[in-house]
């Protein structure tokens, strides 16, 4: 036990961060040492003042034990220089505020780092900013409200945000006439929304729904309300009971419909890097890939477990999907083969409601799950970087059903009804991606 | 002869003195014949007695010269001596084959051939005196001239004697005269010299007489007097030791004369004797004695290097293993000694543990089974069905994902729409209520006021009605919410359109049923309750048929009264069965087939609708079924019981059950098959849910698989109740199942 303590190897310490750089010369180091011990080293080296925590990658891989225990698994030599990438810690996630909410929180999503969209079991759709004041209750909704979806900034488009609800409409918002409303209901749908996506030009968006299809939208308002379209097909009934609160609100109508799935579609996602992908997931256990433009399913990829959410990151290209199994699973979507999920994650103790790619990371995503948890995961590591566990003690084991990561905020929602914004440290930009490498 | 001869010469020659006639012959005879031969007899006699044989030479000489041819023949003696000196070389090459047979020359040549010395001066073993007479007085032979008698009888003459003065003056002028004495016997004076006085001195001194014997010599050790480890012998060898022995000789030298003679002949070979291996066959395998196997003895384990004399260090126990096996009792130290290092085998002392252990392998031996018995070769797996493993089984459910919380009474049933996404719970608190089926959410709330026993979708995809049995009615209730406006209207005709149908046809009906179609109030009927179909008793059941139209429901009447039919789209009722036997304790519409289950508490009856018959009577058993549930293909079914058994039935295979399970501990409430997958569950009193695996084949030949897959805990038992209801989701390989304890789960 002493002479394996003892043994040391010879390690180079290399940085992607110029302002991190150390000599590139291997050093001895005790194979004993771990994160910590190594990080300690670095700070040295750089004579920093007030130490930075760093972690490590070997062969791609953070060094979760021991640098000997991480040769053993991988069976490289320690006679080797081992290479060692840091990069600066990712700080755990700090809860800085909690937006209460009389009812279970369904979704949510940032347009910015002051403003937040939240929709809400109670069919209302609350705007608050980030000095915790509501700016804005819309009810527009017959009933509860599942997703929200806001525009990219520098839109020019009227809308701020769309929300999907139970009954079957998905209501585009803006401010008109300096006061946030309705500006259309997007009809068509036969079941409850899921799901919500706006495209990253913000021209057009795209519904899921449990009636198990997707549909496709233009962002833009109509010039009049096109009933007379969905009226020629088959929902005359509802124009008439629609007389009602929110009559005013004109109507839109699909460009497309995307048909496929076997069952309710519960998210959707586009494709940041090409404007007419969208990925979907459902409860046929399938992950798909449509084009919009044409309306044809591209791919489908199976995995025998519920989609619950799928978020795409266009640094690293993958898809990342939330199950009912507790797992996360990372697609690579171009790959042609069958086994195309790359990663599972699993860590989660119930069912994975959200996912979120970090908005500038290739490797930093978070989960939100229905054991009331969020992870944060780095795809490099197969256990998870942080778990969030709620701070309130009521909100201690309830569901949690959104997530958004926005710049350096993550934010979650579920049955406690409470936002709970935390913010992730935001000196983690970690630029150098395999979208840059490609 | 020879010896005679020569005593006759000397004889002679003393004689010569006084008979002279006589000599010469007998002079010449001797000289001529055997002069070689008898020179040893002369030797000797000048030997002992030099003297006087001086003496009788001088007389010989002076005799001779007065004979004449004395010299003459001395002479020729000498020339025969002198010639064969001369032609020594020549004459020495003659033999007696030379000769031939003249034999006479050649013994005239023998004679000049010169005279052989023998050597025998010092020996005077041979002195004899020539007289014979023995011991008999010298005297009497005074008177005459010879003082004996040779061997030969000859005379032996009185040797010449000289007077008294002429001894006298050879006394003076004899210097030895005082060594001088007279020998009687052969008349002669004897000298003696001087070593035989010396002799006689020694003798007479008590010292040894030889003179050149030292007593003191060194002494010659043949054996060493030290004490030698390997003690040599110096002594000389013995003749025998080198030389052949003369006997051994002889009596091999007979033996093969003996063998060639053929007197000794080889004896007749003898028969090999054969050498048995006792051991040959210990290796092999026991003989079959008389059938029964033979058992070889126990053997002894090979020795190790532990009980070696000298093992090598690392067995040797260090100071703290010493301790410790000696701190042990004997039964628990293992082995019954220590390793020791004795360095040399002959250093090893007595082993003390010898005759125990000798005794142990005696008793091991004597105690040893002596036969082999048969063990049955089959073994506890074998005899268990081979089950596929439920990791192949996959996807069933395993764990629990949701909790639904929200109900404050037992819930008693609950149900999921056709879609999947909504779940219906009735409770004990008199609600029916609404949930989102993945969030867990509560949506709505539908408080009846009284125990609601039964909620049940309608399973056709077409409508979005359920009906749930509240106290003595069934209430069916669009929930409007959960449906787009066509779905809405259309579900809403549905369950109004037999208002005006029944209303026409309502007088020409039988009366006898204790039914009535009701419109709800209106507060109701904001809620979504449409219709209110009224009863005398409680409804425990109800049970729609697949296409969605009729609804069956089970209330609390005794006999066929019990169990009434009720078309959907036309508001009527009707009871199929005029009489039932048994108090009825579970109905079931046949998912394929216009059947009808009406399961009593002994049995469970099939009918045919259409043909108003009964099909079949199933016997499970059992003592009081609780529930029943047929396979989605519509050829199995399955019964629970509250005597805890579950009973699977093959329709086309029988009317017992074609296998029986009990594993739960206490009343099964409900048994479910799942419509997409081969999974089955039944929930039970004890508070857990058991999954199985139920594969159905299409092969009929082929067996059911049931396997048993999964435990459910979870559900807390509330007054000795447990889970209550379980169902299979539509879609999903998920499992719901309602508790007393007021909650519903989903498992995944």
């Amino acid at each position: 036990m002493d002479t394996k303590s003892e043994a040391q190897i010879q390690i180079r310490l290399v940085a992607k961060q110029t302002k991190h750089a150390v000599p590139s010369t291997p050093i001895v180091v005790p194979q004993q040492l771990q994160r910590y011990g190594l990080s300690e080293i670095v700070n040295h080296l750089l004579g920093n003042e007030r130490p930075v925590p760093f972690d490590f990658l070997a062969d791609g891989q953070f060094l979760r034990s021991t640098i000997s225990e991480h040769l053993k698994e991988s069976g490289s030599s320690a006679e080797d220089i081992l290479t060692l990438e840091y990069v600066e810690s990712m700080l755990p996630p700090t809860e800085i505020a909690s937006y209460s909410h009389d009812d279970w929180i369904s979704s949510v999503s940032a347009s910015s780092p002051d403003r937040f969209v939240v929709g809400s079991y109670d069919g209302i759709v609350r705007v608050w900013n980030a000095q915790s004041e509501c700016e804005a209750e819309l009810q527009a909704h017959d009933s509860a409200v599942k997703c929200v979806a806001t525009t990219a900034p520098g839109s020019k488009s009227k809308v701020e945000f769309i929300s999907g609800s139970q009954d079957r409409t998905a209501i585009a918002w803006g401010t008109k006439g300096g006061q946030r409303k309705a500006l259309y209901a997007a009809r068509g749908h036969t079941d409850s929304i899921e799901a919500v996506a706006i495209n990253p030009t913000n021209t057009h968006f795209v519904t899921a729904s449990a009636d198990s299809t997707i549909r496709f939208w233009s962002l833009a308002a109509p010039k009049k309300s096109e009933d007379d379209i969905l009226e020629d097909t088959d929902d005359a009934p509802v124009s008439k009971k629609r007389k009602g609160a929110h009559a005013h609100i004109m109507t839109k109508a699909a460009i497309g419909t995307l048909s496929g799935h076997v069952g309710p579609v519960t998210s959707v996602c586009f494709n940041k890097d090409e404007e007419s992908q969208v990925f979907s997931g459902g409860w046929d256990h399938s992950m798909r890939t449509w084009d919009v433009a044409t309306g044809v399913n591209l791919t489908t990829s199976l995995c025998d477990k519920v989609v619950l959410d799928v978020d795409y990151s266009a640094h690293s290209r993958l898809i990342a999907t939330g199950h009912a199994d507790r797992s996360v699973r990372l697609w690579d979507p171009r790959s042609e083969d069958s086994t195309v999920v790359k990663l599972r994650l699993s860590s989660h103790k119930g069912f994975v409601s959200s996912v979120a790619w970090a908005p500038s990371s290739a490797y930093m995503l978070a989960s939100a799950s229905h054991d009331g948890t969020i992870k944060v995961w780095d795809i490099r590591s197969r256990p998870p970087l942080y778990t969030v566990h709620p701070t309130d003690a009521k909100d201690k084991g309830k569901k949690l059903l959104a997530l958004d990561w926005h710049k350096s905020l993550l934010l979650a929602g579920g049955e406690s009804g409470s936002l709970r914004i935390h913010s992730v440290n935001s000196q983690y930009d970690d630029q150098e991606g395999p979208a840059e490498e490609a | 002869m020879a010896a005679g001869k020569g005593s006759k010469k000397r004889s002679a020659a003393a004689k010569s003195s006084s008979i002279e006639d006589e000599f010469p012959t007998a002079i010449g005879n001797i000289d001529v014949s055997s002069e070689s031969e008898y020179a040893s007899d002369a030797g000797s006699d000048a030997d002992v007695i030099s003297g006087s044989e001086q003496n009788f030479e001088d007389v010989l000489k002076a005799m001779a010269a007065d004979q004449g041819f004395e010299a003459g023949s001395s002479d020729e003696k000498e020339d025969g001596g002198e010639e064969s000196e001369i032609d020594d070389e020549d004459m020495r090459k003659l033999t007696i084959r030379d000769f031939g047979s003249d034999l006479a020359s050649w013994k005239a040549y023998r004679q000049t051939l010169p005279q052989i010395e023998a050597g025998y001066a010092s020996d005077s073993s041979t002195e004899d005196t020539p007289n014979t007479i023995g011991n008999v007085p010298i005297a009497w032979y005074e008177d005459y001239p010879h003082i004996g008698y040779t061997v030969d009888g000859q005379r032996v003459m009185k040797p010449a004697q000289g007077d008294e003065l002429d001894r006298f003056l050879e006394n003076m002028d004899n210097p030895d005269v005082f060594r001088t004495a007279r020998d009687e016997a052969s008349q002669r004076d004897v000298t003696v010299s001087a070593e035989e006085i010396d002799i006689i001195r020694r003798i007479q001194g008590g010292d040894i007489p030889d003179a050149a014997y030292d007593p003191y010599a060194p002494t010659v050790e043949w054996f060493t007097s030290q004490t030698m480890k390997t003690p040599v012998t110096g002594a000389p060898l013995t003749k025998r030791a080198f030389v052949p022995s003369k006997w051994e000789h002889k009596r091999v030298m007979q033996l093969v004369r003996a063998i060639r003679s053929g007197a000794i002949t080889a004896p007749p070979p003898r028969a090999e004797r054969r050498l048995y291996d006792v051991w040959e066959n210990a290796d092999a395998e026991p003989r079959e004695t008389r059938g029964r196997p033979r058992m070889p003895a126990p053997r002894l384990a090979l020795p190790t290097h532990e009980e070696s004399y000298h093992p090598p260090e690392e067995y040797l126990p260090t100071a703290e293993q010493r301790a410790a096996w000696e701190a042990k009792d004997a039964e628990d130290r293992g082995r019954a000694f220590l390793p020791q290092d004795f360095g040399a085998l002959r250093s090893v002392p007595g082993y003390e543990r010898f005759v125990d252990e000798r005794f142990a392998r005696c008793l091991d031996l004597y105690l040893a089974p002596r036969m082999l018995k048969k063990k049955s070769a089959l073994n506890a797996d074998e005899l268990m069905p081979r089950l596929p493993d439920p990791r192949d089984l996959r996807p069933f459910p395993a764990a629990e994902a949701l909790a639904y919380v929200g109900h404050t009474g037992r819930v008693r049933s609950i149900s999921v729409d056709p879609t999947g996404l909504w779940l219906l719970s009735g409770s004990d608190d008199g609600s029916v209520r609404l949930w989102e089926l993945v969030t867990g959410r509560c949506a709505r709330v539908w408080t009846l006021g009284a125990t609601v026993h039964a909620v049940a979708w309608c399973p056709s995809a077409d409508v979005c009605v359920f009906a749930a049995a509240v106290g003595s009615r069934v209430v069916v209730v669009v929930p409007g919410e959960l449906c787009d406006g066509q779905k809405r209207t259309v579900s809403e005709d549905l369950v109004r359109a037999g208002f005006s149908t029944a209303a026409a046809e309502d007088d020409a009906s039988d009366d006898a049923l204790p039914v009535s179609w009701d419109v709800p109030p209106t507060a109701e009927q904001a809620t979504g309750m449409h219709v209110s179909i009224s009863m005398h008793k409680t409804v425990k059941t109800v049970a729609w048929h697949r296409r969605g139209d009729y609804l069956a429901t089970l209330t609390a009447d005794e006999g066929g009264g019990a169990v009434l039919i009720h078309q959907l789209s036309k508001h009527k009722s009707q009871r199929p069965f005029r009489t039932l036997k048994g108090a009825v304790q579970s109905i079931k519409f046949h998912p394929t087939r216009p059947w009808f289950l009406v399961a009593t508490q002994r049995y469970v009856r099939i009918y045919n609708l259409m043909q108003q018959a009964l099909v079949k009577t199933l016997q499970p058993g059992v003592k009081w079924i609780s529930s029943v549930d047929v396979h989605p293909q519509g050829d199995n079914l399955v019964v629970g019981s509250y005597d805890k058994k579950l009973s699977w039935f093959d329709l086309d295979l029988s009317v017992k059950p074609y296998r029986s399970i009990r594993y739960h501990k206490q009343a099964i409430r409900q048994v479910c098959f799942s419509r997409k997958f081969p999974l089955f569950a039944t929930a039970s009193d004890d508070g857990t849910i058991q999954v199985y695996h139920g594969m159905v084949y299409q092969d009929l030949n082929q067996n059911p698989l049931i396997v048993p897959l999964k435990i459910l805990r979870g559900h807390d038992i509330r007054n000795s109740l447990g889970v209550l209801d379980c169902l299979f989701h539509p879609i999903q390989p998920w499992l719901l199942s309602s508790g007393a304890d007021g909650t519903i789960r989903l498992w995944t």
